[in-house]
């Protein structure tokens, strides 16, 4: 190799190293509120987070598991009630590790497997938008919750088990839109924690990826969303479900209540087309799995 | 002796051939809602595949919206009592309906409003303004469904 060239391939590789550690962590000081804002509808947080009727981001939804009553909690910068006494890296920790502030696991009724795999400067504009909302005093309500899954410390062992921490990784195979959709579908809108099928811990199977899920929260069925012609949306285009995305209607011309409802809401409704498009060629591109049956 | 049997037999013959009429009766009130709901439902998909560009016929839009305007009051009509999962198990109204008539009549009322709202929209040549008033159709009958409808098996 000609010394000029080497050089040159030795300051790639002090690049890409540095670059590679910068990514560890996001600039705070370059964060966004307002892309914060975006990932925040993208990440379906309000969903979980707003009961109906009550104040915005102040937790106190109910989810009803086979492990007992999950509330979810006030995440307002209130410094008492919500988590404005937190830093950017204890949202990093929650997003990414599914740990507390204390190092205490979080249950997984918190989408964390899901949000391990966000990228950095989405979390820190997340973090920049998070702190612009509305504070609220109302205090988060404990869980309600059957032994022995009452006892945190089982978190641990699950966490070992069934938690795999990690940044999304980009398939160089596919192509910017397939990644895209794939990071969306995966990492951000979570949309894998409702519709799979979950073992008798509690732990997605990804054999079953996105096949449905007979038992999903409030102990309603989740639709295989595959392209599967017979259980899934083999039938629908890349149009039916941008278009369901955007507007709830569904090819047949009905419109779904439950939970999808409010993801398309609070959530896809206010994707950008070419997010929606992207999340639809991923679906698309999924292997065709039968419903998942018990 | 004679008569108190036939007075039984007659009794219970009626009682039989009554539940049985009120069960058919159900079923036929049941089927008639089920086609009004395919017809929003076929109107609306209709809609959908003009304004996803699937199909050219963005003229008939408008005829679609008003198909689902003049034929929305009619909801009011037809959940009466007796017509819900006790009476005729197939069907996927929820008892609800008849146990929060207010609610029930709000998420009516949103629907007939957003039907006329939208069968206006339909006439504009603007296809985002369409696009926000078949949105907001959607989103009332989506509530109804959400509150008062069977999740779907």
């Amino acid at each position: 190799m000609p010394p000029l060239l080497r050089a040159a391939s030795l300051a790639c590789v002090i690049v890409l190293a540095a670059s590679g550690a910068s990514a560890a962590r996001a600039n705070e000081a370059a964060a966004s509120a307002e892309r914060g804002e975006y990932i925040f509808h993208a990440a379906g947080c309000a969903s979980c987070h707003t009961a109906k009727g009550g104040e915005p981001l102040a937790g106190g939804v109910a989810l009803d598991t086979p492990f007992g009553r999950f509330y979810t909690p006030n995440i307002t910068p209130d410094p008492q009630a919500g988590i404005g006494d937190w830093s950017l890296a204890n949202l990093e920790r929650a997003l990414w590790e599914g740990r507390a502030p204390d190092g205490k696991p979080y249950y997984p009724s918190f989408p964390y497997t899901s949000y391990t795999g966000m990228e950095a400067t989405d979390v820190v504009d997340l973090w920049a938008y998070l702190k612009t909302v509305e504070h609220s005093a109302e205090p988060s309500r404990p869980h309600e919750l059957s032994f022995p899954f009452s006892l945190r410390a089982g978190l641990h062992a699950w966490q070992f088990l069934f938690f795999e921490p990690g940044r999304f990784q980009a398939d160089a195979k596919r192509d910017e839109t397939w990644n895209r959709g794939a990071y969306l579908v995966r990492s951000v809108a979570h949309c894998g924690e409702c519709h799979t099928p979950r073992n008798v811990f509690g732990a997605i199977e990804h054999d079953r990826w996105l096949a449905g899920n007979p038992d999903g929260p409030d102990g309603k069925r989740v639709p295989n969303i595959t392209p599967d012609v017979k259980g899934g949306i083999g039938t629908w285009s890349a149009t039916d479900i941008t278009f369901y995305l955007e507007i709830g209607f569904e090819p047949k011309g009905d419109v779904a209540g439950g939970a999808m409802k409010q993801v398309i809401d609070e959530s896809t409704s206010r994707l950008t087309p070419v997010d929606r498009d992207a999340i639809a060629a991923y679906l698309q591109a999924l292997p065709p799995l039968p419903d998942a049956v018990r | 002796m004679k008569r108190a049997g036939f007075v039984t037999a007659f009794v219970l013959a009626t009682t039989i051939s009554g539940a049985a009429f009120a069960a058919e009766e159900a079923k036929n009130l049941v089927e008639y809602r089920w086609s009004v709901m395919t017809a929003f439902g076929g109107h609306a998909a209709a809609i959908a595949k003009v304004v996803k560009g699937e199909v050219p016929y963005t003229d008939q839009v408008s005829g679609h919206a008003a198909a689902i305007a003049i034929t929305a009051p009619m909801i009011r009509d037809i959940f009466p009592k007796g017509s819900g999962p006790d009476a005729f198990a197939d069907t996927d109204a929820l008892p609800a309906i008849w146990d929060k008539p207010d609610a029930f009549k709000k998420a009516q009322d949103d629907f007939v409003v957003a039907a006329d709202e939208f069968a206006e929209a339909a006439k504009s040549d603007d296809r985002k303004t369409v696009l926000v008033g078949f949105k907001k159709l959607g989103d009332a009958c989506g509530a109804c469904h959400q509150d008062f409808r069977r999740e779907k098996k």
